[in-house]
């Protein structure tokens, strides 16, 4: 099981208190199908993805943005249980929508990058480094039930 | 040899402009030290690395920072020729120095989101999108001359 330390928790769950979900899920997923433009290959019935201007005022994208954050969200409030929690959220990914689960780290780069840019000089390398961890256990988490 | 657009090469330079190499050079690798602590290895001549808070104040540290960036300032000139520029730093980190090259593209990601802390929503995605084009060029380059 994960151990995360008292500063860990704290920072995590600032940070998730202080982002719009709505505002920080449409700018992190339309970040991930610009600067990584192949995962756009999972969303083609999305409608128009044809430039950034599109991607970035499409609506499905933005719902579907906040949906990602809302399910973030989940492993926030249970820090202690995030495998059990993206259970099934991996099997779907796995077995349903097919995604490569390389991508994954993809879209966690660029809501770091977005976090970033909210919070600036408070994203100090001890933050950075504990929203990574997190990050990096959600992966592998949503890893869990491939193969 | 990679090609670029008069809008990429315009959009590196115009990022570039905007970095202090005192200011943010000290900051990156500090946040390297942090976030991927294993990096701590190449700098066992650094005196204290045993804490963050030793880290952040870690004359060495900020030092080696603003010569990373002060290289990269050779990339941003010379985007036709980036292989034959760090050809002698390539073979410089491969044979003498034994870095493992996954480490450039760690610095990479951590030089990407200290410019996302400091331009905000200046870093659009489009920019975002360009600065990883380049700053991949750039690992590439620094991982070409090892075998």
């Amino acid at each position: 099981m994960v151990v995360w330390t008292d500063f860990e928790r704290t920072a995590i769950q600032d940070i998730f208190s202080k982002i719009d979900y709505a505002v920080v899920g449409q700018a992190a997923f339309s970040r991930c199908l610009i600067v990584y433009p192949w995962t756009q290959r999972y969303f083609g019935g999305f409608g128009n993805l044809y430039n950034a201007a599109a991607i970035t005022s499409n609506p499905r994208v933005a719902s579907h943005g906040k949906v990602i954050m809302e399910a973030l969200e989940k492993a926030v409030k249970d820090m202690n249980n995030i495998k059990a929690t993206y259970a099934e959220l991996s099997a779907l990914h796995s077995e349903k929508l097919q995604v490569d689960p390389d991508n994954f780290m993809l879209l966690g780069h660029c809501l770091t990058i977005v976090v970033a840019s909210q919070l600036s000089k408070a994203f100090t390398p001890e933050v950075h480094a504990a929203f990574q961890k997190f990050l990096a256990v959600v992966v592998s988490s949503l890893r869990k039930q491939y193969y | 040899m990679v090609k670029w657009t008069e809008l990429e090469r315009s959009t590196v330079k115009a990022i570039w402009e905007k970095i202090d190499i005192d200011e943010i050079g000290s900051q990156i690798w500090a946040r390297v030290l942090i976030v991927y602590p294993w990096t701590e290895r190449y700098f066992g001549s650094f005196g204290d690395l045993f804490t963050i808070t030793a880290i952040l104040k870690n004359d060495k540290v900020a030092a080696h920072g603003r010569m990373v960036l002060t290289a990269l300032d050779k990339a941003v000139n010379n985007m036709d020729n980036m292989k034959r520029t760090y050809a002698d730093l390539s073979r410089l980190h491969f044979q003498k120095l034994e870095v493992d090259p996954d480490s450039f593209r760690l610095l990479a990601d951590c030089i990407t989101i200290t410019i996302a802390c400091k331009l905000k929503s200046a870093l659009s995605p489009q920019s975002q999108a360009i600065w990883q084009k380049f700053i991949s060029a750039v690992v590439d380059a620094m991982s070409s001359q090892y075998r």
